[in-house]
């Protein structure tokens, strides 16, 4: 037994040894107290990879209309308004079923993202005040 | 990212512990304890800290609450926070078990006399090798644990785990020639 493999498949085929009989008893007594029912439909939404596709997509949409002046400035304001809505209204209805969140849950995130939105348009949408007067 | 079966097992039984599953903890338990207890061994613990130390994983395990979601493999995690705590035992005791693998490793009781004598050799050089290398050895060949993970338990690279394996091996080849050689000159 004085090769690698020899030496691997006498390794193998060893045993382990086993903590005491008592031990799964202690440990649940000491930890299972410790588990609760803690997690808040945020909770899920965070940690789900369908709500980092959703917002990608959503920040996507933001930059696409922050960056295309000249679709910008031909498209009517209420044609972009209506194309973020539906685009996030369309986020909001997968990332629910996906996570099977209740329709009130659906409705706050939905509504969370339409503020971000919301807030995003304003902020650009604002003139840029000169503190000397001008714009 | 490449995740197993197992890992998809268990990390479903951590979501349900997520959200409140005792039983889910207890099947967590069932499926882990007997390798973390044996890697906490395998350190250099004394039995009574590798308990210890896997009852100390099973409860930060518990009180994460939320952060669970985010560990995607639960089985290295708590490997890593075994490995943590017995560390931080040996540093507080300054002093391992008296003999390295004492209790770690049952020889396996189906082989005839001649094999035992070897396989106890090969326990007994294994005592002798650095704890890493140890580490690696048995995490990856008795454990089934890939080099990646081992990296991350062990917080170093995937090539530096799988360099400390081969260099044990050969170090472990080296120790069990030696003794060989000495036992037949001992007999002639």
């Amino acid at each position: 037994m004085s090769t690698h493999d020899g030496i691997e498949r006498r390794l193998g085929e060893v045993r382990l040894s086993a903590p005491s009989a008592d031990l799964r008893a202690r440990v649940l007594a000491a930890a299972a107290p410790l588990v609760e029912r803690r997690l808040t439909w945020s909770d899920r939404v965070w940690f789900s990879r369908g709500w980092r596709v959703a917002a990608a997509s959503v920040i996507v949409v933001l930059l696409a209309l922050n960056w295309w002046p000249p679709k910008r400035a031909t498209m009517p304001d209420a044609e972009v308004n209506d194309t973020a809505r539906a685009t996030i209204a369309a986020e909001a209805e997968r990332l629910a079923s996906e996570l099977n969140m209740t329709l009130e849950e659906r409705t706050l995130v939905e509504e969370e993202l339409l503020r971000q939105f919301e807030a995003q348009r304003r902020q650009r949408l604002e003139p840029v005040v000169n503190p000397e007067g001008g714009l | 990212m490449d995740l197993t079966r197992d890992d998809r097992r268990d990390r479903d039984l951590v979501r349900r512990v997520a959200d409140g599953d005792r039983d889910a903890l207890g099947t967590l338990y069932d499926l882990h304890a007997e390798r973390l207890f044996s890697h906490a061994l395998w350190l250099g613990a004394r039995r009574a800290d590798a308990e210890d130390a896997v009852q100390a994983a099973f409860v930060k395990l518990a009180g994460m609450g939320a952060d669970l979601l985010a560990i995607r493999k639960p089985r290295p995690y708590l490997h890593q926070i075994v490995r943590a705590a017995v560390i931080d035992m040996l540093r507080k005791q300054a002093s391992r078990a008296e003999e390295p693998l004492a209790g770690a490793i049952l020889v396996n009781g189906g082989a005839g006399p001649d094999e035992q004598l070897e396989r106890r050799d090969l326990v007994r050089a294994l005592g002798t090798l650095p704890v890493a290398q140890r580490e690696a050895i048995l995490l990856h060949l008795v454990q089934g644990i890939t080099f990646r993970e081992i990296g991350r338990i062990a917080s170093v690279s995937t090539f530096t785990a799988a360099s400390r394996y081969r260099l044990g091996l050969e170090r472990l080849r080296r120790t069990l020639i030696s003794r060989l050689s000495n036992s037949r000159s001992n007999l002639a």
